[in-house]
């Protein structure tokens, strides 16, 4: 239990549009051990970057419990929250998201210096880093004036300025070109190595989810079944329960779960099953082998 | 003896109180200052004060002339409109300054009732003068909180990053405050070059078309004020836009494309 970094229960977002509530997380548990690389998979929607986002502070969630290090993010302040973004996590993003106006050099030294960190110091360890990622030389430039990779490559480096336990990483890859995003991963997967961070890179890469240690896939807002070699198998698994338990009818009520039936009838589509129609799939829902059991059973008791 | 050192016996014990009083502002704005820490006041005081932060100005500086240099047009616009105002300020006030000062030299060549009625109108001349320096005022501020209002809501993802990295909303309002008071200083400089021509020029064109012996003098004091017109309506047209910035979500700063 010591070397959890990161500990997530029943970590569920709802997305309020109006008098539209939309469940865009639905009990989430996770756990994440030092030193882990834990890819999350899954389609367009089913709320990845949203998990990512509530993992690292950046946002908070409807209802569940977070805990980086054994800290209960939930109980903190939006102060304290900024001051754990800054010490702990380490963010990459898609869009590489550098800020223009400063150098790769000073995009780096950026964290570092909210930290008040002396500066020579600064400026030595910015430089080390940028030549660990690959990019001595190019201190000077302006974002604008550096390619895809090189950008991603110094946000790779301002995520690890300040020495944090936890590397956040939304799609490091999905803006960029094979041969950059096999270089990306391979910093990443050896910074890894090397300096012993852990990482969580969000992606629907499968070549990216490849060399992680742990694949996660999420299927609509929730955590479908978490066994590496499962990958590819787990998009049946209601399906078979589900023939195993055809025959019996008015196993659960559509009324008595909290899942609204609009976004099983998505869940359908992005699964690809062949089931259509929806109260089989409730019926799947009552099972215990279905990751989405659970979920029901708590959204109906919670709301 | 002693009548010789009792007065600077006195004068010590004056200094002593003074500095007692001293203390005490410094505690009466202590505690004023904690009692407004957590509105968005103590900010801006923070920010003019410059307590416990500790950012380095250059750094931080040069990212504000970047931001200014990349929207070239709309800063140059908005200097430009503050610094007509400052140039407004520095020549009305040379010219009410030096039409005061003629006043004051010609009223003991008149007759009382005459004096008065000078006196009367050079007030009114300074009346207008101090309105058209407030709608100055005015409108420089409007110019400096719309920019700073447009360029919060264009670099919104940008503050996303700087909240995602670790940036705290004093940070980020450092940044914005920063960039209004680079936009104010600029632009209350180059007020104060234009409205010391336009003071000259206003008097060499008087001189020649009255033909007269005649020079406006512009003072140091007139240029102070347009400076320190044109910073102070930036930091505090400024403060808004910058604490909207600071308290923006970073999630959904980060969204915005």
């Amino acid at each position: 239990m010591s070397n959890l970094v990161l500990k997530a229960s029943n970590l569920s977002k709802a997305h309020r549009n109006g008098k539209v509530e939309s469940w865009v997380l639905r009990g989430v548990n996770l756990e994440v051990k030092e030193g882990e690389v834990l890819a999350i998979m899954g389609p367009s929607g089913c709320g990845k970057t949203t998990l990512l986002n509530l993992l690292g502070g950046l946002d908070r969630p409807t209802w569940g419990e977070i805990w980086v290090d054994n800290r209960s993010l939930m109980s903190m302040s939006d102060g304290e929250l900024t001051r754990l973004r800054l010490t702990e996590i380490g963010f990459v993003f898609q869009a590489y998201n550098l800020i223009p106006t400063l150098t790769a050099l000073e995009n780096v030294e950026f964290p570092l210096s909210l930290l008040s960190v002396s500066k020579h110091e600064r400026y030595e360890r910015a430089s080390w880093l940028l030549g660990l990622v690959g990019l001595t030389g190019k201190e000077g430039r302006l974002p604008a004036e550096l390619s895809g990779g090189e950008q991603q490559r110094v946000a790779i480096a301002r995520a690890l300025a300040n020495n944090p336990r936890l590397i956040l990483a939304d799609e490091p890859t999905g803006s960029l070109d094979s041969s950059n995003s096999t270089q990306i991963m391979k910093i990443l997967l050896n910074l890894n190595e090397e300096l012993g961070q852990t990482l969580i890179v969000v992606t629907h890469d499968s070549s990216v989810a490849g060399s992680a240690t742990r694949i996660i896939r999420m299927v609509d807002g929730c955590i479908a079944k978490e066994h590496p070699e499962s990958i590819g198998k787990d998009m049946f698994v209601c399906e078979q329960v589900d023939s195993q338990t055809g025959s019996q009818q008015g196993v659960a009520d559509p009324e008595d779960t909290a899942i609204d039936l609009p976004s099983l009838r998505v869940w359908l589509q992005v699964r690809n099953q062949r089931i259509r129609d929806v109260d089989s799939i409730v019926r799947c829902l009552s099972s215990r082998y279905c990751p989405r059991y659970d979920d029901s059973l708590r959204l109906s008791t919670e709301s | 003896m002693a009548t010789r050192f009792s007065p600077l016996f006195e004068s010590r014990t004056q200094v002593r109180s003074a500095s007692h009083v001293g203390l005490g502002c410094a505690d009466t704005l202590g505690s004023f200052e904690l009692s407004v820490r957590s509105t968005a006041s103590s900010y801006v005081l923070a920010f003019a004060l410059g307590q416990r932060s500790h950012f380095s100005l250059p750094r931080e500086f040069w990212m504000a002339v970047r931001n200014l240099k990349r929207r070239r047009t709309r800063s140059a616009l908005t200097i430009s409109g503050i610094a007509v105002g400052v140039t407004l300020i520095v020549a009305l006030a040379s010219i009410s300054e030096t039409l005061n000062s003629a006043v004051e030299a010609a009223s003991s060549r008149l007759t009382a009732q005459q004096a008065a009625g000078v006196a009367e109108v050079s007030r009114s001349v300074n009346m207008f003068l101090a309105g058209v320096c407030g709608v100055a005022f005015l409108i420089a501020g409007l110019g400096i909180m719309n920019t700073m209002l447009i360029s919060v809501a264009e670099r919104k993802r940008e503050i996303g990053i700087m909240k995602a990295v670790g940036a705290g909303k004093r940070r980020i309002m450092q940044v914005f405050m920063l960039e209004a008071v680079v936009l104010g200083v600029v632009a209350g400089a180059t007020g104060c070059i234009l409205g010391f021509g336009l003071t000259k020029a206003v008097g060499v064109i008087l001189a020649v078309s009255r033909n007269a012996e005649l020079s406006i003098d512009v003072s140091f004091r007139s240029l102070t004020v347009a400076f320190l017109v044109a910073l102070v309506s930036a930091i505090l047209w400024g403060a808004y836009p910058s604490w909207r910035a600071s308290c923006l979500k970073p999630v959904e700063a980060l969204r915005n494309e």
